[in-house]
């Protein structure tokens, strides 16, 4: 059963095997494989539960309210401010993700074996956790009919330049191409996880409770006893109802900022590393003007991949917004942005992202008792940036752009590529840059290295018998990559050691 | 013009903010839509309803700032001065060689084109029409 506020008339007891706070990626997935496994399973889940019915009339800027944490605005401090959007329903984030899906780069994997002794996760042990979740949500590569004249003209340019590019996969079902992924698929043609996992562990007889914040988690002897929260008004945001949660077994799946900020705020004696390695794989958004007509808001959003220069760690992927997202940040103010609003359909975008080599970041309780994020980027990982940045300028030229905007403040927009030089001869400060991040990770490493992890390889937190993690947070390093396929996968696997001990941690 | 429907700012912050609001959207230009039907500042106060008690206060201080500051070095308030200054005055922020005065103002003129730009007219006057390729 599925319970909203709606539906909720009087405080909420419940005595489960299992509680999972969290329906995103990684709670998703554990609920479907604990309750497939004979469980009694309660998933509690602070964002409201929306349906196609529902998001497909919101206009961005609404979905933004109402799917994103803090309006799509939570932000991670340092030098330079870095947007981190989170999303906040029934399926997580993955109601709002990008829809593209990678597995976990095998080099990855044997450096998480060797460095932070992470078992059984090898490339071999991990190929059916990959593929079983592929196929629930239907990973498939974008067909050129939905990639849209964005995703069309990049790959022009890359093709001339002799760049290795290609179609992403998606977990998408006859996709319409109407760009709109990030503020709810209209069509349910993106497969978030409220879509399969979640119905599925439905109709297993998981009890999904959305529009439910866990709040207090109380530990007794070294084990959790008891998780205590509030059902909240989906509108106004008050609380309605206690929640009072007894599971034999805790599962975390809040996220990588909200898991360690819960544990944090509760004084929940895990490792020191709790909180900190926070990855985010930090990007920016280089834009470009054409003569013709590029409509970049038709067709995926994110349909296609530059990988030329990913063993350096430096991804390109498509990224477009419709004008309302789009305008504010690129549009100078006056009349200006009037003639920039007219020039929108001869606007295209694409984003680079760049993998954390040197660059982490904190989740803390904040002085107003809220996750505080800090994220240092490296000057390493910087250079590492506006090589990207440099990359994709000239692919956008090589495809006929008549000028590219680096995104950059102080360097003004380039009119042919011998502008683009400019980025390695010019100091560039780190806070000339406008940055955002859509994949925090790693602030609860797994592995079995204690003094450097929070969980176990399988993702149970070290010396507390019967709190597991299960989401972003468990990842020792940046992926280079994605990461919501690589989160699901481990979710798998992980549920599955969880039910292949069922004698012991049920007893 | 006396606005009821407000939800968060009061009549003297809606004030200033409208005058913000016409600076970085100016009346004329590439296209023009009917400024009486749509009111991107009546929709930015809805919009930001459930932001927190301390993030409305940032944004009061923000707005408050952007109003009185021009005191000092202008000796007179943003609401004082003519659409011209304004403009120079808002395009100093904008481009101010300080990061952290750049990013605040980024922060409201976000809003202010996000409300102005959501609005269908508006949508409707830079022919922006949203299409799925594949139709059903
Ligand atoms: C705009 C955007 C685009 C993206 N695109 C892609 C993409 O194309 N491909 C990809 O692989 N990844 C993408 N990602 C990232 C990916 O979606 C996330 O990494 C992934 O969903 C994270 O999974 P998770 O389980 O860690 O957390 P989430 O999916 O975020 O789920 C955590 C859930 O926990 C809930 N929660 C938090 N605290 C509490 C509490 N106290 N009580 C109850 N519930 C709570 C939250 O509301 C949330 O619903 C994107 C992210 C964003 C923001
Ligand atoms: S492009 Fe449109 S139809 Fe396709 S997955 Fe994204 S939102 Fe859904």
């Amino acid at each position: 059963m599925l319970f909203t506020y709606n539906d909720i008339t009087r405080d909420v007891v419940e005595t489960p095997d299992v509680c999972i706070i969290g329906s995103g990626a990684g709670g998703a997935v554990m609920a479907d494989v604990l309750s497939s496994a004979g469980l009694d399973v309660v998933v509690l889940e602070e964002g409201g539960y929306y349906t196609k019915d529902r998001y497909s009339t919101y206009k961005p800027a609404v979905a933004m309210k109402i799917l994103y944490r803090d309006y799509g605005a939570t932000v991670a401090f340092g030098k330079n401010p870095i947007i981190l959007p989170l999303g906040k329903a029934v399926g997580g984030t993955t109601v709002i993700n990008s829809g593209t899906c990678f597995r976990t780069p095998d080099n990855i994997l044997r450096d998480w074996a060797e460095r932070f002794g992470v078992q059984n996760a090898s490339p071999r042990e991990m190929e059916p956790f990959f593929e079983q979740v592929e196929k629930k949500i239907n990973v498939t590569p974008v067909s050129p009919e939905v990639l849209g004249k964005n995703g069309l003209v990049f790959k022009r340019g890359a093709d001339a330049l002799g760049m290795s590019n290609g179609m992403l996969r998606h977990n998408m079902i006859n996709c319409h191409g109407c760009g709109r992924c990030a503020f709810g698929c209209p069509h349910d043609a993106k497969q978030a996880v409220h879509l399969n996992f979640i119905p599925s562990a439905l109709e297993h007889g998981a009890r999904v409770y959305a529009n439910a914040r866990a709040e207090v988690i109380t530990l007794e002897s070294g084990r959790v006893t008891k998780i205590q929260g509030s059902i909240l008004n989906e509108k106004t945001g008050n609380k309605l109802y206690n929640l009072s949660i007894a599971p034999k077994v805790l599962v975390l799946a809040a996220g990588a900022i909200y898991s360690p900020y819960i544990l944090q705020k509760n004084a929940i004696p895990a490792s020191p590393e709790l909180g900190r390695n926070l990855t985010i794989h930090p990007a920016v958004r280089v834009t470009a003007m054409f003569d013709e007509i590029i409509q970049g808001y038709k067709g995926v959003p994110q349909g296609s991949y530059v990988d030329a220069y990913a063993s350096e760690g430096i991804m390109l992927e498509g990224i477009f917004v419709p004008p309302e997202i789009g305008l504010p940040i690129l549009a100078p103010i006056g009349q200006e942005s009037k003639e920039a609003a007219r020039r929108y359909d001869h606007l295209a975008a694409y984003g680079v992202m760049v993998s954390d080599k040197n660059s982490a970041g904190r989740v803390k309780v904040g002085i107003d008792k809220r996750p505080f994020i800090t994220y240092h980027f490296d000057p390493y990982d910087f250079k590492k940036l506006i090589k990207g940045i440099a990359l994709a300028s000239e692919i956008f030229f090589a495809a006929g752009a008549t000028t590219v905007n680096p995104g950059i403040f102080g360097i003004g927009e380039f009119t042919g590529p011998d502008d683009v030089a400019q980025l390695f001869t010019k100091k560039i400060p780190i806070t000339s840059v406008e940055m955002m991040a859509f994949h925090p990770l790693g602030t609860a490493r797994m592995g079995e290295a204690r003094d450097h992890t929070v969980v176990n390889s399988y993702g149970k937190v070290h010396d507390i018998g019967n709190l597991f993690i299960s989401d972003g947070s468990i990842f020792p390093t940046s992926l280079g990559v994605n990461p919501q396929v690589t989160i699901m996968s481990f979710a798998l696997r992980n549920a599955q050691h969880i039910v292949d001990n069922k004698g012991t941690l049920f007893a | 013009m006396a606005v009821k429907e407000l939800k968060v700012f009061d009549q003297k912050t809606y004030n200033i903010v409208r005058a913000i609001a016409d600076t970085i959207i100016p009346p004329g230009g590439a296209f023009d839509v009917d400024p009486k039907a749509v009111d991107p500042v009546l929709l930015l106060d809805n919009y930001i309803d459930s932001l927190s008690t301390l993030q409305l206060k940032a944004i009061r201080a923000i707005i408050s700032t952007i109003e009185y500051a021009p005191m000092v070095t202008r000796l007179r308030r943003f609401t004082k001065m003519s659409p011209g200054q304004r403009l120079r005055y808002l395009q100093g922020w904008e481009n101010s060689r300080i990061f952290s005065k750049r990013n605040i103002f980024l922060l409201l003129k976000m809003l202010i084109m996000m409300s102005y730009y959501s609005d269908d007219a508006v949508a409707e006057a830079i022919q922006y029409h949203p299409e799925c390729l594949i139709k059903d």
